[in-house]
């Protein structure tokens, strides 16, 4: 099991913290939204009615809500370092096609095809950025970019339970199991956010990450990988805390 | 050469196949009793009767026979001074006061003191700790005199333990607590595709199952019905001892592979053929098995030992080398071929007959005749009896395109007798066989020339398929074309199984499959057109 991120954040909101009477240290609690799908596919290999049978599966990881926590520490009026986490959770739908091995006659596959939803898709992100920072009001404008670290969990579908009757020239799928896989990868991360302050201490503020880091799910060692890319766009807002 | 069915009757009426064992009081001497008839049953009649009075022999079971009114059977076990000695029984079959046969094992110079220095609980007590479960009171271990396979006799405790994986039996020596033996006695049939090497190189996949002690046998679990091959390695005396159910084949004569991957090509391929033929009448015209209703198929294969060849009789050397025989009730024997380098007079060579689908097909047909149409094999309606079987074992062939080894053809047997094989349908004059009605063979030879008149209704399927013109008459005929071979099939099929008499003559036979071109296609269709100028040009009308 991996370990969950620290659920911290940075927002790119931070306070202006070039004044000496301007706080430090901006932390902001979010929760967000990743619009954007994730897409991979799988090829899958089992010993069948000995031979190698295969199910291949195409996955669309729909967009899905998270939330992340950060803090901002202002090293000068413009610039800060942050630091973020955050969890992703998505739905995932899975279209497949299995080839399981006929048990009679070498080299004829009996072929199935079917779609799974609701299968799991959690990543897990941690990022460090250079934020600048300006101000205008009680409004302030953030630019901010790092490098990433992601972990992400995903289901990929296993070998199939299936029905078969004599001549065993077709199957009817029973059931594919779900089997969860992680991985983690370094990526970046780019974005830019505005925030409002109706406070010294207190604010909202609104968030765009860009982010992407490439993932290799291994199912079996040395056999089958399934790469993905990890993050995408998605849009944050919460609360401000100005200290 | 021809593929003939006829089954060899050989009248054995006793087989000693153990004997007497070697020295020793206490080496252990087999007596495996196979009695039906004459002084051998007489004697062992009586010899049951005085080993009954001593109590060397004890009833455990009598039943009527419900096949037969009047006939019993009673189970005998073997006891050692009220010790039932492990193995030791005798199957008695009487009727009324007669004995009509006896079969069994019996040990003998047993001398084995009864008494046990054991207890039943200290037995328990090793098995306990050897297998690591725990017995409960009900688990009571039994006292035999057990037969050591190395030798001699031993008293021992008998039970079987239980555990997450396994169901062993245990034999703890009653004397010192000692194990004797163990054994697996998890029977069971998981059923299991392999891969094997034909007889022609080929690589195909066999159904089996597993073995209780390991390993795979040749005993397929995947189709409906029993198909299994029994491997007789070369034993002539037992082979003919099944034949005439004089003794029966077990688990031990299946064929065997211990990793699955199977090179015996004789036993891949007289098993996965009749598997192969099986699923051919099923899909094409969804027929279950000879009898249609899934009846047990037993393949023979290595009947006898090519090495043997020349110390057998012509009549063996044709019969369990250069033919395969369906041998009625499911039985099909596979003949040894040649050894390499010995040729028949044509030139050709000759490999094992189960490398041959349509040579598996051929002989599987004959069970279908027998359970459906069955054609006198005499004449006429013999030589359509032997033209069917050809017929669907072409039919076999094509179906299997690409699947099995070579490309289909209209020869027969070509895959073994090479080259060239024993019959043609495109041309039967090819093997001197006639190939029109005025040409039939008239003489007395081959049950009337069976395997020789057949080749005119094997043209007619031919012709019906592929089209053509007949040597002789120069008739033509427009056949349904090659793409379309199973409605001839189909026509061919439905009228040797469901309209033909027992005794059909060719034109019997004409008349018959026209009609069931008929009620298959219609009047006029192009299989009624093809059948019927097909008939013909062989000049049968």
């Amino acid at each position: 099991m991996r370990s969950i991120l620290a659920a911290v954040v940075l927002s790119t909101l931070a306070g202006a913290a070039g004044a000496a009477d301007e706080p430090r240290f901006t932390v902001l609690i979010n929760g967000l939204f990743a619009p954007s799908s994730i897409t991979s596919d799988s090829t899958r290999t089992f010993n069948a009615f000995a031979e190698e049978g295969s199910i291949e599966a195409s996955y669309d990881a729909g967009g899905g809500p998270g939330f992340e926590a950060g803090i901002v520490w202002n090293f000068s009026k413009s610039l800060g370092v942050g630091v973020s986490g955050g969890v992703v959770s998505r739905d995932t739908d899975a279209t497949y096609t299995a080839q399981v091995p006929h048990p009679l006659f070498l080299s004829r596959p009996r072929t199935a095809e079917g779609t799974l939803s609701s299968l799991d898709y959690q990543e897990q992100q941690a990022h460090l950025d250079l934020v600048y920072t300006g101000h205008s009001g009680s409004f302030d404008f953030s630019l901010f970019a790092g490098p990433s670290y992601f972990s992400v969990s995903s289901d990929l579908l296993g070998q199939p339970d299936y029905d078969q009757e004599y001549p065993f020239e077709t199957i009817t799928i029973t059931n594919v199991p779900a089997l969860s896989f992680d991985d983690t990868g370094f990526g970046f991360n780019a974005g830019a956010g505005v925030g409002y302050r109706f406070s010294r201490n207190f604010g909202v503020g609104v968030t765009g990450r860009f982010s992407r880091a490439t993932i290799e799910l291994v199912p079996e060692v040395g056999k089958d990988a399934v790469e993905l890319d990890a993050g995408g766009f998605q849009i944050a807002g919460g609360l401000r805390i100005y200290f | 050469m021809r593929i003939g069915h006829e089954s060899l009757v050989l009248a054995l009426s006793l087989l000693a196949l153990g004997g007497a064992g070697a020295a020793g009081a206490a080496e252990p001497r087999v007596q495996r009793l196979a009695a039906v008839e004459g002084a051998a049953l007489h004697d062992w009649d009586a010899r049951i009767e005085s080993m009954l009075r001593a109590g060397d022999l004890q009833v455990r079971r009598t039943h009527e026979d419900t096949l037969l009114p009047g006939r019993q059977h009673v189970r005998l076990n073997q006891a050692h001074k009220g010790v039932p000695v492990y193995g030791g029984q005798v199957l008695r079959q009487t009727e009324g006061e007669r004995t009509i046969s006896v079969f069994g094992t019996l040990y003998e110079g047993i001398d084995v003191d009864p008494r046990p220095a054991l207890t039943a609980d200290q037995a328990v007590a090793v098995i306990e700790k050897l297998s690591g479960v725990d017995l409960g009171p009900s688990r009571v271990p039994q006292l035999v005199v057990y037969p050591r396979e190395t030798g001699g006799y031993v008293l021992a405790y008998t039970t079987r333990a239980f555990s997450e994986d396994a169901l062993t039996r245990y034999f703890i020596d009653a004397r010192t607590g000692e194990l004797v033996a163990s054994r697996s006695e998890l029977e069971t049939q998981a059923a299991v595709s392999g891969t094997g090497t034909g007889v022609l190189g080929d690589r195909k996949k066999m159904s089996v199952r597993t073995a209780a002690g390991g390993g795979f046998l040749a005993d397929d679990v995947f189709r409906p019905p029993s198909l299994v091959t029994f491997d007789m390695k070369g034993n002539l005396t037992r082979t003919l001892g099944f034949l005439n159910g004089v003794i029966g084949l077990g688990v031990s004569d299946l064929g065997a592979d211990s990793d699955n991957t199977w090179t015996d090509g004789p036993v891949v391929d007289g098993h996965s053929y009749a598997g192969w033929t099986y699923d051919y009448y099923f899909l094409r015209f969804g027929r279950r098995g000879l009898d249609g209703n899934n009846l047990e198929v037993l393949s023979i294969v290595h009947p006898v030992r090519r090495q043997d060849l020349f110390s057998y009789s012509n009549s063996v050397i044709s019969t369990f080398y250069l033919n395969a025989f369906y041998a009625g009730d499911g039985v099909m024997v596979y003949g040894e071929g040649l050894p390499p380098g010995v040729r028949l007079t044509t030139g050709q060579t000759v490999d094992y007959l189960a490398g041959a689908l349509d040579v598996v097909a051929h002989e599987l047909t004959h069970g279908v005749t027998d359970y459906t149409s069955g054609l006198i094999y005499q004449g006429e309606s013999g030589a359509l009896n032997e033209s069917f079987s050809d017929m669907m074992s072409a039919g076999t062939e094509f179906y299997f395109q690409g699947r099995a080894p070579g490309q289909p053809d209209w020869l027969l047997g070509e895959d073994v007798f090479v080259p060239g094989g024993i019959r043609s349908m495109q041309n039967p004059r090819a093997f001197g066989d006639p190939d029109h009605y005025s040409i039939r063979f008239t003489g007395p030879e081959d049950n009337g020339g069976v395997h020789i008149n057949s080749g005119i209704p094997n043209h007619v399927f031919y012709l019906a398929t592929v089209g053509g013109t007949n040597r002789v008459s120069g008739i033509p005929v427009t056949g349904v074309g090659q793409a379309n071979i199973e409605q001839i099939e189909k026509v061919m099929y439905r009228a040797f199984t469901a309209m033909m008499p027992s005794s059909a003559s060719f034109s019997t036979a004409r008349a018959v499959t026209i009609q069931s071109a008929r009620d298959l296609y219609g009047a006029g269709s192009p299989a009624v057109t093809a059948v019927t100028q097909a008939w013909n040009a062989v000049g049968v009308n």
